[in-house]
């Protein structure tokens, strides 16, 4: 019955969809366009990303890796900018709401009457019935990666490590690098006070502190305290056999790989 | 009897350009699986079992593994939607051909330029 109604409905979604576009007697644009700029700010970040991951394999251990960092918070801070600065450049280019988008919600619709039909019977199978999940609504996928992204670095409101206020402002939740550093390379007898100190000092000297025990902070640590953190935080950056990358980065490298493939595959002289 | 045929050759050139546009899409994003998509997941696969590896051994906290974790499925979202947007992309290059041939045909046909 339900099989009928959606052969039903597809063969007079098809139809209409093909009729809408011939109707229209002009080329259609359901994806945005490629985008020199885009894909000069996917590949200069990437670059970034990596050396950075380089850096931070030398770093770990120190207070030059610690979350609380100034120039761990200004390189997230800097990824932020590049995000939101491809967001804005894809706003741009966006073809907005297409045919193409009106296509893929009749078949998710479909589909998800097909899903809710099929597992309606199975108690324990409520989240695979369930329409809230990740269903493609938009032929236009980028801004979905660019969300995905956001979730690495954090946004500007909910990932910055605690610096001076302790733990009364809220831990990083939602934010992986941010939490990850946190939780790997935070360096306990550093206090929230060196660092505020170390970004102050900057900010008027413009010259780096040596990394030393605040006053009230915990003791120093010792040899074998000392090569455990380096060990853990180095963990995160040091790619495992076979692969390149660590596994904090990677994922954040495989989305730019797939902004600036995405835009490779669009370039004017992609082979075809 | 000649306008049925003229729009009968239109109707056969923008099948045949949809046919030859369609043959270049299959291989394009054959080729994207094999060049892209595949070494992306394999890699993921090698995070994912050395994330489970240090935790094991401590190395990772379970807030740590677990936020890895997340972002590795993440990876992989990012992958399927990039294969989406690619899909996309070629349906959206048989359809312009298509479309193409036929406002070609039609124009022809008429003798004018009717459709851009």
């Amino acid at each position: 019955m339900v099989r009928k109604r959606t052969h039903n409905s597809l063969c007079l979604v098809i139809p209409l969809f093909l009729i809408t576009i011939v109707l229209n007697g002009c080329q259609v644009q359901w994806v945005s366009p490629y985008n020199t700029d885009l894909q000069k700010t996917a590949t200069d970040m990437l670059k970034d990303v990596v050396a950075w991951e380089s850096h931070m394999r030398g770093a770990a251990g120190t207070a030059a890796a610690d979350p609380r960092s100034p120039d761990v918070q200004a390189k997230l801070d800097a990824w932020r900018g590049n995000i939101e600065a491809m967001s804005e450049i894809e706003i741009g280019i966006d073809p907005g709401s297409t045919v193409c988008d009106k296509f893929l919600a009749a078949i998710s619709n479909m589909s998800s009457a097909v899903i809710n039909a099929k597992w309606k019977n199975i108690p324990s199978a409520p989240a695979a019935a369930s329409s809230d999940g990740k269903v493609f609504r938009h032929c236009e996928t980028l801004p979905d990666i660019f969300t995905l992204m956001m979730q690495q670095v954090g946004d500007n409101t909910d990932s910055k490590p605690q610096v001076g206020d302790g733990a009364q402002k809220k831990a990083p939740e939602s934010a992986t690098i941010p939490l990850v550093l946190n939780q790997q390379c935070k360096l306990s007898w550093l206090s929230d006070e060196y660092f505020a100190s170390l970004k102050e000092g900057r900010a008027t000297a413009g010259a780096p502190s040596p990394a030393r025990p605040a006053p009230g902070g915990a003791p120093p640590p010792t040899g074998d305290e000392q090569e455990k953190v380096t060990k853990k935080c180095r963990a995160v950056f040091e790619p495992p056999a076979g692969s390149v990358h660590g596994d904090l980065l990677s994922p954040l490298i495989v989305m730019l790989d797939a902004i600036i493939y995405r835009e490779g595959r669009q370039a004017p002289s992609a082979s075809k | 009897m000649a306008l049925a045929d003229d729009i009968t050759s239109a109707l056969q050139a923008g099948a045949k350009a949809g046919a030859a546009a369609a043959s270049t899409a299959t291989k394009d994003l054959r080729q994207d699986i094999d060049k892209f998509v595949v070494p992306h997941l394999r890699d993921i696969a090698i995070h994912v079992a050395s994330i489970v590896e240090k935790r094991r051994d401590g190395t990772y906290t379970d807030e740590t593994a677990k936020a890895l974790m997340d972002s590795q499925e993440d990876a992989i979202q990012a992958l399927v939607e990039t294969m989406v947007a690619l899909a996309v992309l070629e349906a959206q290059t048989i359809v312009n051909a298509i479309i193409d041939a036929l406002n070609k045909a039609v124009n022809t046909a008429l003798g004018f330029a009717l459709l851009a």
